[in-house]
C-alpha cells in the first residue's frame, strides 16, 4: 500500500488528469468537466493526510528519482506549505465544482486541462524544495493563466490576455535570470543547499539575484509598481479562474518572496524597502478599487490592497508580524475565492458587471448574497469575522516595537480599512436596498454553484468562530520562519 | 521620448546589474559541485551515454515533466484563443499558390523527416538531441505539408489522443516509483542494460519517445490552428 502522505501527489495527481482530459476529450466531450473534480478532491485528501505527518515531524520531504538532493528535486512540505497547499485544493475542489454548471463555452476540454494544470503549478509552486523547480512551476502558472485569461475571446479579454503574456513573460524571465545568477554564485539549485552556501557571498552576490527574482515574484504577486496587469486579467477571466488567480496566485508568490528573504538569503536591510512598497501597493488598490464601476475590477483591486496588507505584515519581520500575514492570506484565499465565485453567478443572472445593475438582487437571490455579506465583512475585518482577528493581530504586531513610521503605518491600514467598508457597503447597500428599475426575472444561482460558495462559507465561519486551532497553527508556522526551521528540518530529513 | 529615457536607464541598471555581478564572478575556479557530480557518476548510477539526458530525464526528470505540461498549456492556449465557434465563417484568403517544385519535393522529403525526427528522439539517451528536438522535427515536416498543400488538415482528435497517451505515459512510469521499496517519484526501476545501445538507461528512452510523440503533435496542433483558415474545427473538435 503507498503512503498517501507524499507532496510529489499534489502535483502529479492534477497533472495525470490533465493529460487524461487530452486523452478522452474526443469521447466523453463535455463528460471530462468532472475529472478536475474527482482530481482536487484526491488532492484535498492527499494535502490533509499530510497533517498529522508535517505535525509530528515538522515537515515533509519526497525525494524524486532517486537521489538525494540536492543531485535530484525534491519537494520538502513545511507548516507554511501545508496550510497554503491545503487551500490550493480546496479552492480547486471548489471551483472545479463550480464549473461543471459555469463553463458552457467551447472548447471546454482545453479550458479544464488549462484550468487543472493552473492550480497544479500553484501547488507545485508552495510545495517545491527547488529553486529551478519553482521556476517551471510558475512557468506552467502563468502559461495555463495566459490562456484562461484570454478565454472568453472578446475583445477585453484578448487584451487582458496580451497585457498579462506580455508582463508574466518578462516576470519569468527575470525570474530566470536570478536563478540562473543563483546557481552561478554557489553552484546548486537546492534552496536549502543555496541558504547554507550565501552566507559565504559578497552583498552584490545577494543582492542582484535578490533583486531580480524579487522582480520577477513580484509581477506574479501583484506588487505595485508591477501590478498593470491584474485589474484587466481578473475582471475578464471566467470567474473561477478570477477566484483561483485572486485566492492562491497571490499567495504562492508571497510564499515564494518568504522562502527568498528568509530562507536563502537573509537580508534584513530590505525589509524597510519592502514595507515601503507594500504600503503603497494597499493604497493604490483600495483607493482605485473604490472608483470602480465594474464589480470585478473593483474585487481585483482590492485583491491588490489586501496584498499589499499582508505583504506589510510579512515585512515587519517579527513572529506576530507574520502570524498576522498568515492569518490575512488565509482570510482573503477564502474570502476573495469565495466573492468572486458568488459575483460570477450574480453576473451570469443579471448579464452585467455594472454594480448599479445588481440593484435588489440582496432580495431575489438571498443565498448568494448572504455569502457576499459575509465574505464582504471577512475581508473588510468586522468583527466576529476571521479578518478582524487577522487585522488586529497586524496592528499588533506593527505596535510591538512601534516606531513613528510604524504608527504611521497602522494609521494607513486603518485608512484603508475604512475605504474598503466604504466601497463594500455602498456595493451592499446597492444589492439589498437599492431599486431595480427594469424589472428582469432573476433566480438564485444553481444549486451546484451555491454548493462551493457554501463550502468556501461554512469554513470561513467555522475558523471565524474557532479561530484558536488556526492561529495557533499560525504561530506555529510563524515562529518556524522566524527560527529557520526549514533548513535545520530538512537537514535533519534527508532534504539535503 | 519621456519614456524611452526612462526606459533606457532602468536598461542601463539592469545591465550594470549582471555586469557588476559577473565581474565578481571567479574566473577560472571550478565552481561546479552538484555538476561535478553529475559528470562523476552520471554513466553509471543512469545508464544513459549522454549524460545531459542523465541529467534531464533522471536527475531533474521533474523538471521536464514540468516543460512538458508547459508546452501541453501554450498548444492549449492557442486552441482556446484560435477556437472559431461553429458558424462564423471566415472568408479564406488566397495564398499563392505553391509550385509544382515545392508540391512534389515536400511530399518526398516528409517521410525522410518524419525518420530523422524518430532517429532523433529513440536515441535521446545516447547522441545530443532527444524528445524535444526529435518531436520539433517532426512537427516541421508537418508544416511543410501545410505550407505546401494549404488545404490539409491533420485529425485533431488523433493527436490529442496521441498527446495525452504520452502525458500520461510519463505520469505512470513516475508513479510506478511510488509502489517500489525506494518510494520516489521517477525512480529509474528498469535494468540499466549495456552502455551505448539502444536498450539501456532504463526508462529513459521510453520517457523520451513518448515526449517525441507529445511534442510532435502538439507542435502539429499548434501549426493546425494557425492555419486553419475556413473553420476552426477547433481545439480538438
Amino acid at each position: 500500500m503507498v503512503n498517501i502522505a507524499n507532496p510529489i501527489l499534489l502535483v502529479v495527481i492534477p497533472l495525470f488528469f490533465t493529460f487524461l482530459i487530452a486523452l478522452s476529450g474526443s469521447f466523453l466531450k463535455s463528460g471530462v468537466k468532472y475529472l478536475p473534480v474527482i482530481a482536487f478532491a484526491l488532492n484535498l485528501v492527499v494535502s490533509l493526510a499530510l497533517i498529522p505527518e508535517v505535525v509530528k515531524n515538522g515537515m515533509v520531504i519526497a525525494t524524486t528519482a532517486g537521489f538525494k538532493p540536492p543531485f535530484a528535486i525534491d519537494m520538502a512540505v513545511d507548516k507554511l506549505g501545508l496550510f497554503l497547499s491545503i487551500i490550493a485544493s480546496l479552492l480547486g475542489f471548489v471551483a472545479s465544482v463550480y464549473n461543471l454548471f459555469y463553463i458552457d463555452e467551447e472548447p471546454q476540454e482545453k479550458f479544464h486541462a488549462l484550468f487543472t494544470l493552473l492550480v497544479a503549478g500553484l501547488t507545485w509552486m508552495i510545495i517545491t524544495g527547488d529553486i529551478f523547480n519553482l521556476f517551471v512551476a510558475f512557468e506552467v502558472t502563468s502559461i495555463a493563466a495566459f490562456g484562461l485569461v484570454g478565454f472568453h475571446r472578446d475583445k477585453g479579454a484578448i487584451e487582458a490576455g496580451f497585457k498579462y503574456l506580455v508582463m508574466g513573460s518578462i516576470g519569468g524571465s527575470f525570474l530566470l535570470i536570478g536563478i540562473i545568477m543563483l546557481y552561478a554564485a554557489t553552484g546548486t539549485l537546492n534552496i536549502v543547499d543555496i541558504a547554507q552556501k550565501t552566507s559565504h557571498l559578497t552583498f552584490q552576490q545577494k543582492l542582484f539575484p535578490f533583486a531580480m527574482i524579487f522582480t520577477g515574484l513580484g509581477i506574479e504577486g501583484a506588487l505595485f509598481p508591477l501590478n498593470a496587469w491584474l485589474p484587466d486579467a481578473h475582471p475578464a477571466a471566467p470567474s473561477s479562474v478570477s477566484s483561483i488567480l485572486s485566492g492562491i496566485m497571490t499567495t504562492a508568490a508571497i510564499y515564494a518572496i518568504i522562502r527568498l528573504t528568509n530562507t536563502i538569503f537573509d537580508f534584513n536591510q530590505i525589509y524597510f524597502f519592502l514595507m515601503i512598497f507594500a504600503l503603497l501597493t494597499l493604497i493604490f488598490g483600495e483607493v482605485s478599487a473604490f472608483f470602480q464601476k465594474d464589480i470585478k475590477r473593483m474585487l481585483a483591486y482590492s485583491t491588490i490592497g489586501q496584498t499589499g496588507l499582508f505583504f506589510f505584515a510579512f515585512s515587519l519581520n517579527t513572529v506576530n508580524g507574520l502570524q498576522g500575514a498568515f492569518m490575512q492570506m488565509v482570510n482573503h484565499s477564502l474570502s476573495k475565492g469565495m466573492l468572486f465565485l458568488v459575483v460570477g453567478g450574480m453576473i451570469m443572472q443579471v448579464g452585467s458587471r455594472n454594480i448599479d445593475d445588481f440593484a435588489g438582487l440582496g432580495r431575489k437571490m438571498k443565498v448568494s448574497s448572504f455569502f457576499l455579506a459575509i465574505g464582504a465583512f471577512s475581508l473588510m475585518g468586522l468583527p466576529p469575522f476571521f479578518g478582524f482577528w487577522s487585522k488586529l493581530k497586524i496592528i499588533f504586531a506593527a505596535l510591538q516595537n512601534a516606531n513613528a513610521f510604524l504608527v504611521a503605518s497602522v494609521v494607513i491600514i486603518l485608512l484603508m480599512s475604512v475605504v474598503e467598508g466604504a466601497y463594500f457597503f455602498k456595493l451592499l447597500q446597492v444589492m439589498f436596498f437599492g431599486k431595480q428599475e427594469k424589472d428582469v426575472a432573476v433566480k438564485e444561482a444553481s444549486y451546484g454553484m451555491l454548493f462551493s460558495v457554501v463550502v468556501l462559507g461554512t469554513v470561513l465561519l467555522i475558523i471565524s468562530f474557532y479561530p484558536s486551532p488556526v492561529i495557533d497553527f499560525m504561530h506555529k508556522a510563524a515562529a518556524e520562519i522566524i527560527n529557520k526551521n526549514y533548513i535545520t528540518l530538512a537537514l535533519k530529513l534527508g532534504g539535503l | 521620448m519621456v519614456r524611452k529615457v526612462v526606459y533606457s536607464i532602468f536598461l542601463a541598471i539592469i545591465v550594470l546589474a549582471l555586469a557588476m555581478f559577473f565581474a565578481a564572478y571567479p574566473f577560472g575556479k571550478n565552481k561546479m559541485t552538484v555538476g561535478e557530480y553529475y559528470l562523476n557518476h552520471g554513466v553509471a548510477q543512469t545508464g544513459a551515454a549522454n549524460i545531459v539526458t542523465s541529467v534531464v530525464l533522471d536527475y531533474r526528470g521533474f523538471d521536464t515533466l514540468g516543460e512538458v505540461s508547459v508546452l501541453f498549456a501554450a498548444a492549449a492556449g492557442v486552441a482556446i484563443l484560435f477556437f472559431l465557434a461553429g458558424g462564423t465563417k471566415r472568408e479564406q484568403e488566397d495564398l499563392t499558390k505553391p509550385n509544382f517544385v515545392v508540391r512534389v519535393g515536400s511530399r518526398i522529403i516528409f517521410p525522410f523527416i518524419l525518420l530523422f525526427g524518430s532517429y532523433i528522439f529513440i536515441h535521446g539517451h545516447l547522441t545530443p538531441g532527444g524528445g524535444f528536438q526529435g518531436g520539433s522535427i517532426i512537427a516541421s515536416g508537418f508544416l511543410l505539408l501545410y505550407l505546401s498543400y494549404p488545404g490539409t488538415r491533420t485529425n485533431r482528435d488523433g493527436l490529442s489522443i496521441i498527446e495525452g497517451l504520452a502525458g500520461l505515459t510519463f505520469v505512470v512510469l513516475g508513479l510506478i516509483g511510488l509502489f517500489l521499496p525506494q518510494y520516489s517519484f521517477l525512480y529509474n526501476f528498469l535494468p540499466k542494460g549495456i552502455l551505448n545501445t539502444i536498450v539501456s538507461a532504463g526508462i529513459l528512452p521510453i520517457i523520451y519517445i513518448a515526449i517525441g510523440f507529445k511534442v510532435a503533435s502538439e507542435f502539429a496542433g499548434i501549426v493546425d490552428d494557425m492555419m486553419c483558415q475556413v473553420i476552426c474545427r477547433g481545439g480538438g473538435k
